[in-house]
């Protein structure tokens, strides 16, 4: 019982992180229809941006999240305004290359920079609660209910708010978009900027919970792909349902079994989905 | 003049799909432009909204150019675009529709409104606000991109083709409503493979084959003509 609560309690924060970084995939794709690589470049950039400002600075641990975001939010659209605003509507081999490329040279330069030992980053919260023979930590609920609400909080500016609709009108129709007076270069950017900053947002609270180093953004590229093929290319709700079941099979298979047998299964699972459902649980047919 | 286009040309890499049109459009006028499948109209309409590049030529609106300025440009000096296929966000609901055709507006109060008098105007609309608009039939979803574009408080419609796939009753319903906007004052460029349709609703007319102006002249004098009748009205 006590194992399938610290289970659960893992599974659900990893599942959160993975839903973060693979929201933010599914935006950029969704909106510009590029697949972007370096995307768990922004997850590891996030981390370290918050391990300088935390942990070598020694300054307010929230703070320094929200500065990782705001800083790999400009990061992002920048990488979006100069890179691949002029490859767009060209062929998507040039995106990817180059979405290739910044994954080398940022990941690169980042073991040149940060070093390649493994770093921590202090968390801010301590403690815990000891709940039917199970030890939950507030800061794994403490990260994980800053997931939800930032998860929320996304979806609520995607259906309310006007550059959100604007962000969904982009992503389903670009030519009509523009005719109702839309820019959709803004559009491109900005969105390039917000799934950045989920991702980096997951790297702080990675970083919290488990360890970093300059090149964790590989793993956190796959693993977002894998998520974002199971949840359905574009849809929100498909990544956070899709993160779920890969945080749950990684906590559970990893602690009863082995990592190895969770990246199987993982695989297995995703297999199975596809075959039921080609576009992914939530996916609609992207031409 | 209003809206004037002066010897317009339009390519998609080498192909000259729009090669030196002309057109003009006075204030509370409509004019159509018909022509079969592929004679360039649809990149006529792209070409006036910015959505295609012209290659060469000139749109002047109010007298001054207007080619090669960005769609959001055009929207905001009150051309709008209803574009051919209705062209809805099929995943966004009714209400999301209508309020995107205000992007530009940034007074929230007329926005609101705006969307009451598309309700008013379209009833059943105002009971499928909360649907995808994707769900809706052929012919709400016209009265949708119609709506969408009037959210704008446009000067200029620019309608593609409005009448494509809807049921007879469904395009009289259309057409009331065209001269019932010109009765408020807009100014149409109605584009129509219904020609007799087109020409009934218009004062004056242009005849569109692979590119250029093969005839222009006054509707009634266009559905007296015996060429026209012949090649556009199956007569
Ligand atoms: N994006 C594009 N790329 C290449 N060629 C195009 C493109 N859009 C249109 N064309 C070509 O340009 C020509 C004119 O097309 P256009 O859509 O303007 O015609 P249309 O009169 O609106 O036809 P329809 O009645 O079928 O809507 C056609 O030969 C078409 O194949
Ligand atoms: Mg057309």
């Amino acid at each position: 019982m006590s194992d399938f609560l610290q289970m659960g309690l893992t599974g659900v924060s990893l599942g959160l992180m993975y839903a973060l970084i693979a929201i933010g995939l599914t935006l950029i794709f969704g909106v510009m229809r590029i697949i972007q690589y370096a995307h768990g470049e922004m997850f590891m950039l996030g981390a370290f941006v918050l391990y300088y400002w935390h942990a070598e600075m020694g300054l307010p641990y929230w703070a320094g999240v929200a500065v990782s975001a705001v800083v790999i939010f400009g990061l992002g659209a920048v990488l979006q305004m100069v890179l691949f605003k002029p490859l767009h509507g060209k062929n998507i081999l040039y995106s990817l290359a180059v979405s290739l490329g910044l994954v080398l040279i940022i990941s690169g330069s980042g073991q040149l920079i940060f070093g390649t030992t493994t770093k921590g980053i202090p968390s801010a919260v301590s403690g815990g609660v000891l709940l039917g023979g199970a030890y939950l930590s507030y800061e794994r609920m403490v990260i994980s209910a800053v997931s939800i609400a930032l998860i929320v909080a996304l979806w609520l500016f995607l259906r309310r708010s006007v550059t959100g609709l604007a962000i969904r009108a982009v992503a389903e129709d670009p030519d009509t978009a523009a005719l109702q007076g839309i820019r959709t270069g803004r559009i491109h950017w900005i969105a390039f900027g917000l799934g950045s900053a989920m991702a980096a947002i997951a790297g702080c609270m990675m970083g919290t919970l488990l360890s970093i180093v300059p090149t964790m953004g590989f793993l956190a590229t796959i693993k977002a792909f894998m998520i974002v093929i199971m949840g359905g290319l574009g849809s929100v709700v498909g990544a956070l349902v899709g993160g779920m079941i890969l945080g749950m099979i990684d906590s559970v298979v990893t602690t009863t079994i082995s990592g190895d047998i969770a990246l199987i299964l993982s695989f297995v699972v995703i297999f199975l989905i596809l075959v039921f459902r080609p576009s992914g649980l939530f996916g609609q047919n992207w031409d | 003049m209003l809206l004037e286009v002066k010897n317009l040309r339009v390519h998609y890499g080498k192909v000259e799909a729009v090669k030196g049109v002309s057109l003009s459009l006075r204030q509370g006028q409509i004019i159509t432009l018909i022509g079969a499948n592929g004679a360039g109209k649809s990149s006529i309409l792209k070409a006036i909204s910015g959505l295609v590049r012209p290659s060469g030529g000139e749109v002047l609106y109010e007298g001054r150019r207007i080619d090669g300025q960005p769609p959001n440009r055009v929207v905001e000096m009150g051309i709008v675009n209803v574009p051919e296929g209705r062209r809805l966000f099929k995943l966004m609901t009714v209400r999301e529709n209508l309020r995107l055709g205000a992007y530009l507006d940034r007074d929230s109060r007329r926005v609101a409104d705006g969307i009451e008098e598309v309700f008013d105007r379209f009833p059943i609309l105002r009971e499928k606000q909360h649907q995808p608009s994707g769900k809706l039939s052929g012919g709400q979803q016209q009265m949708v991109a119609i709506g969408r574009a009037l959210m704008a408080r446009p000067k200029v419609l620019l309608m593609d083709e409005p009448s494509l796939g809807l049921s007879p009753k469904m395009i009289d319903e259309i057409a009331a409503l065209i001269v019932e906007l010109r009765k408020a004052g807009l100014s149409i460029v109605l584009v129509e493979q219904n020609a007799n349709l087109a020409l009934h609703l218009a004062d004056h007319g242009y005849v569109l084959e692979t590119g250029s102006i093969a005839l222009e002249g006054p509707s009634d004098r266009l559905l007296s003509d015996p060429e026209v009748a012949r090649a556009y009205l199956g007569a």
